[in-house]
């Protein structure tokens, strides 16, 4: 309980993290919720309802199929979140452990890994995402991967220079020289203590992650029709923009607040653990 | 339903074709056409958007719209189809056959190359015989008719003989690939023809850009006299509809080629726009592949047929600009169209030709789809919530075109086909359906239906051909190799200041030596 109240004395603090928090719970649990949230089946289509505008039984209106927005928005929300989660949280994982490794390696092999680690950090993340799915197939996975990879080299670098502090702290040498095992020290020492600009980073990744999935899906290549997914809604609303303009405002929407609300987060977060406020708790 | 008959020419008139030089003059009375207020103007600069690149300048290798445009521009062929879908000369100027096994083509007299040379019946044989050389793998090898032999007789005169009677010969030979190319180049430097104009078109080449645009000016020596009237013609390249549509609405260009279903709505607004439609034989499909499991059983593709909302189908997938098909690739714009009562949505009746055939509940199908063009995947979404409520899980699989063509066009057994309307009855089911031809997608492989489609080629009685045809139509809507539950209109949008450009069912023709502009 203590806890609890001491997180919510630092979020009021912080009215970032505070809006940013409670717009991602909200967002997750519509996710988790979509078929509780949902008026309307997201996949249903209704030749006598295409293009309707709002009204009580259509909230947002129906699209050129007649399906209802409302819950295709909302049904969205779960590969939005679905990929731009798994896709930071992976890139997280193995952006730290290679990092972290480099950092404790040093030497030849911290150098050949980073100068690898540039080269695909130099390469354009959206056009390695497109290469990796013109040659695995379009579907979820392929497309959390092909966001991940690119993501990796920056995670690394973050890791590797909180892990070169720590490196050279004397608990560390302690270790080193009590025989403990490299992968004990990597873990259990030094990832603890460098987690934190990880964990920053990774929030505002998220926003990120999605917006490239967003990209990904309006060019054809991502999650495939007729699954919901706001890129993609935003993709085939383009032929309808004259006829029908709100059914492209709405996906966007949809991407922009999720956006906002996860950089809202990191950057509260950022603040939150800035060491100099940390020093406050 | 049948809005389209045949237009009573007679068969012996249909076997003894004449150049309609002035087919361009005549048109204004007739339906469909822009009405020509004054007399046609010279000069100008029309500028035309395609949808499609055009890759190379060489006809006998074209496989596209763009190209098709192209190779009617620069060049000419043996005939050409008018806006009725009847065959007119291009370069023959009239042609004859007793028996449709021996045909007698007279070429035009006084017709030169764009390089100057004259045009004689040896350039006609060479360039024929170079489509039908295997080694040539021209497009256009297998759909220019059974033919056996070409020669010359004199210098105009070709003599053409099928390999058995084949009435289509003369609209046959108007394929977009069969354009005439000099026989010295048929026979030495072929390739050259990729980039350099060969010609005896109305236009000539000015200037091509791979990828971007092409410009052909006006052949001062074009056989037709006073034709073209148009100056230059631009044929520009845009991959993106909605670009194409404002380029048009903005003046930049003076007709958008093909307008995407989703536009016209917008355009029929537009006072400052004329929208053309044509009733055609394009159409879109669900191939099954007959020999492969569950499809193989007629009962699974006539279940999945009936559950087909074609109604639906045409509004989300066309805007209703279309018509509702019945399963076999015959519209009612092709002149041995048979009626046949409408094939409607029966979710019981498919039901139970399902359980009939063993089909479980909640079994999978995946259907191939290219992205290209739209239509095919909006198909795919109202095919799979049909299937849906019959308890079958269509899973839709998205492919870029040229994927779509390396992996899944012809291999796939269940994919969404698209194709342009042929010449006629006999090249549509020759190029698609029968057991030998070139793209069998179906493997429907029946012997029976082979044979009527031999038999109807070679029938001179018209009436027996139209039951002939009538039987064909009927086998394929009982069987249902294919589901083919919509034809698709073509439409264009052009500037009201372009005259007498009449829209040829067939899509791969325009006549633009004919167009002017005020």
């Amino acid at each position: 309980m203590k806890k609890i109240a001491s997180a919510f004395t630092v979020l009021k603090r912080h009215p970032n993290a505070l809006i940013g928090s409670i717009m991602v719970t909200l967002l997750i649990l519509m996710a988790l919720c979509a078929p509780l949230l949902a008026p309307h089946d997201p996949l249903k289509i209704n030749p006598k309802n295409r293009f309707d505008s709002p009204s009580i039984t259509h909230i947002m209106g129906t699209d050129e199929y007649g399906r209802d927005i409302l819950s295709r928005i909302i049904y969205g929300s779960r590969t939005a979140l679905t990929v731009g989660l798994s896709a930071t949280t992976l890139s997280a994982i193995f952006g730290s452990l290679i990092g972290l490794s480099c950092a404790y390696a040093g030497g030849k092999v911290d150098e050949i890994v980073m100068r690898f680690m540039d080269i695909l950090m130099s390469f354009p993340g959206i056009l390695f995402a497109l290469i990796l799915l013109a040659g695995l197939g379009s579907n979820i996975g392929t497309v959390i991967i092909a966001i991940a990879t690119p993501a990796i080299p920056k995670t690394a670098r973050i890791a590797r220079s909180a892990g070169l502090a720590v490196r050279r702290e004397e608990y560390i040498e302690a270790a080193i020289v009590r025989g403990d095992n490299p992968l004990y020290i990597l873990l259990v020492e030094m990832l603890p203590n460098t987690i934190q600009p990880v964990i920053v980073d990774a929030s505002i990744k998220v926003g990120f992650a999605i917006l490239t999935a967003a990209s990904i899906s309006f060019l054809g290549m991502g999650v495939q029709p007729p699954t919901p997914d706001w890129g993609l809604i935003v993709g085939q609303a383009r032929e309808y923009i004259f006829e029908s303009p709100m059914l492209i405002v709405w996906p966007i929407a949809a991407i922009a607040v999720t956006t906002i609300s996860f950089n809202l987060l990191g950057d509260g977060l950022r603040d939150i653990l800035d060491p100099r406020e940390l020093g406050r708790i | 339903m049948s809005g389209i008959k045949h237009d009573g020419i007679t068969r012996r008139a249909f076997l003894k074709g004449a150049a309609a030089a002035s087919a361009g003059l005549m048109v204004s009375s007739l339906p469909g056409v822009l009405h020509a207020a004054a007399a046609p103007k010279p000069g100008g600069t029309f500028k035309i958007t395609v949808a499609r690149e055009i890759k190379s300048l060489n006809p006998l290798r074209h496989v596209n719209i763009a190209e098709y445009m192209q190779g009617e521009l620069m060049y000419s062929g043996l005939t050409k189809l008018n806006a009725d879908m009847n065959a007119v000369g291009d370069l023959a100027e009239s042609w004859e056959s007793k028996d449709a096994v021996t045909w007698r083509f007279n070429l035009r007299k006084g017709v030169t190359f764009h390089n100057g040379k004259p045009l004689t019946a040896a350039d006609v044989v060479a360039t024929m015989r170079k489509l039908l050389d295997p080694a040539t793998a021209s497009p256009g090898m297998k759909n220019i008719g059974p033919v056996a032999a070409v020669e010359a007789e004199g210098s105009h005169v070709v003599k053409v003989t099928t390999s058995s009677p084949y009435s289509f010969l003369p609209k046959a030979l108007s394929y977009p690939c069969f354009k005439v190319l000099p026989e010295e180049v048929v026979n030495g430097d072929f390739d050259a023809a990729g980039s350099k104009d060969f010609g005896s078109g109305p236009f000539r080449l000015k200037e091509y850009v791979a990828g971007s645009h092409l410009i052909v000016e006006k052949n001062p020596d074009y056989f037709i006299p006073g034709r073209p009237y148009l100056n230059e013609v631009h044929v520009l390249y845009f991959p993106d509809p909605l670009a194409e549509i404002n380029a048009l609405l903005t003046g930049q260009v003076d007709m958008v080629n093909e307008v995407n279903p989703a536009q016209i709505g917008r355009l029929e607004k537009n006072k400052d726009v004329t929208v053309m439609h044509a009733k055609s034989g394009r159409f879109v499909n669900t191939v099954f592949d007959c020999q492969a499991a569950p499809f193989s059983d007629p009962r699974v593709r006539k279940a999945l047929t009936l559950s087909m909302d074609r109604e639906a189908a045409l509004l989300m997938a066309l805007e209703g600009y279309g018509s509702i098909g019945n399963d076999t690739p015959i519209s009612p714009a092709y002149p041995f169209y048979h009626e046949m009562p409408q094939r409607q949505q029966d979710m019981a009746a498919a039901a139970k030709l399902l359980q009939e055939a063993g089909i479980k509940k909640g079994t999978k199908l995946q259907l191939d789809i290219a992205v290209s063009p739209a239509v095919r995947g909006k198909l795919g979404i109202v095919i799979q919530q049909a299937a849906k409520e019959l308890g079958l899980n269509v899973e839709l699989k998205q492919f870029d075109y040229s994927t779509y063509l390396d992996t899944i066009w012809l291999k796939s057994p269940y994919y969404v086909g698209f194709y342009n309307m042929q010449s006629s009855e006999d090249a549509c089911f020759q190029l698609l359906y029968t057991s030998t031809s070139p793209w069998n997608e179906t493997r429907w492989n029946n012997a029976t239906f082979d044979k009527l489609v031999i038999d109807a080629r070679a029938e001179l009685n018209e009436d027996k051909q139209r039951k002939l045809y009538a039987d064909i139509q009927e086998m394929m809507y009982e069987e249902v190799p294919t589901c083919i539950p919509l034809f698709l209109d073509l439409t264009c949008a052009l500037t009201p200041n372009i005259h007498d450009y009449r829209m040829v069912p067939r899509g791969t023709y325009w006549h633009l030596e004919n167009v002017w502009k005020s």
